[in-house]
């Protein structure tokens, strides 16, 4: 009996360790954290963040090119399924996705470039660049 | 190898410690941004992913985890291995109490850490007082 307790002492307090490691930053907190992270509109890559329905888009020009992090409303990265960008002069510059972000390139200057990307749930995200 | 604590109640709670941290240290190390947005919990919240050190954190649960599952099987090397994963649960535990006081870290991460970061470093510290205890009356009974 005593032996016994003493298992299920150690699988109980093993299991709680198990479990640890996976919730040191919040299990289940995604949904509180949800409404901070509505609210959180500040870049996090020193570009400029847009809201476009209930996401967070932020676009960073550099090097040429414009990197372009989407996140949903909690600030968790989303690939779009498909990225447009045309030019002011009627110009497509090409999207590549690399890793967790969107990389557009172009020639030239990507001042007034239309985005349209296409979100989870076939969700279009139409926007240009500030 | 002729260690009495061999299969008892220590390595259950070994094996699953080190099961944990072996996971979730392999899941970072081999895919930081998948283990960054799909871990049930709120990473993105405490800031951008950065890939290089999700693998340098990743490095060190996979050396706890392998730490705790060789002393499954080598019962005299418990105690350096609890005590290794105890040092860097009550650091990590530390930090998340600096970061918090000074407000890097959103008021509502006290109730977050509470079990998770600060519960776990307090089982952890029990847990090796008890087997330095543990340790000591087998050796004075030797």
């Amino acid at each position: 009996m005593k032996s016994t307790l003493r298992y299920l002492s150690a699988t109980v307090v093993g299991a709680f360790l198990f479990v640890a490691p996976f919730a040191w930053y919040g299990a289940g907190a995604v949904h509180a954290h949800g409404a901070a992270g509505h609210m959180d509109h500040g870049p996090r890559h020193g570009g400029h963040l847009l809201m476009v329905r209930g996401h967070h888009v932020e676009l960073v020009e550099q090097r040429g090119q414009v990197e372009l992090y989407l996140s949903d409303g909690s600030r968790r990265p989303v690939r779009p399924r498909s990225c447009a960008v045309t030019l002011p002069g009627g110009e497509r510059a090409s999207c590549r996705w690399e890793s967790y972000r969107l990389v557009v390139s172009h020639s030239g200057a990507f001042a007034h470039a239309h985005y349209e990307l296409e979100a989870k749930g076939a969700e279009v995200l139409r926007f240009k660049f500030p | 190898m002729a260690d009495s604590n061999r299969g008892g109640a220590w390595a259950v709670i070994f094996a699953l410690f080190a099961v944990g941290n072996l996971a979730n240290g392999l899941w970072m190390l081999a895919s930081p941004v998948h283990w960054y947005i799909n871990l049930p919990a709120n990473v993105p919240g405490t800031g951008p992913i950065n890939e290089h050190f999700i693998r340098d954190i990743g490095c060190i649960f996979t050396l706890v985890g392998v730490a705790l599952a060789v002393a499954v099987f080598r019962p005299r090397f418990r105690l350096t291995a609890l005590l290794f994963a105890t040092g860097f649960y009550v650091a990590h535990a530390l930090v998340h109490v600096y970061d918090s006081l000074r407000g890097l870290l959103p008021p509502e991460q006290w109730r977050f850490d509470l079990l998770p970061v600060y519960g776990a470093a307090i089982v952890l510290v029990v847990l090796s007082v008890l087997l330095a205890r543990s340790e000591n009356d087998r050796r004075r009974g030797a």
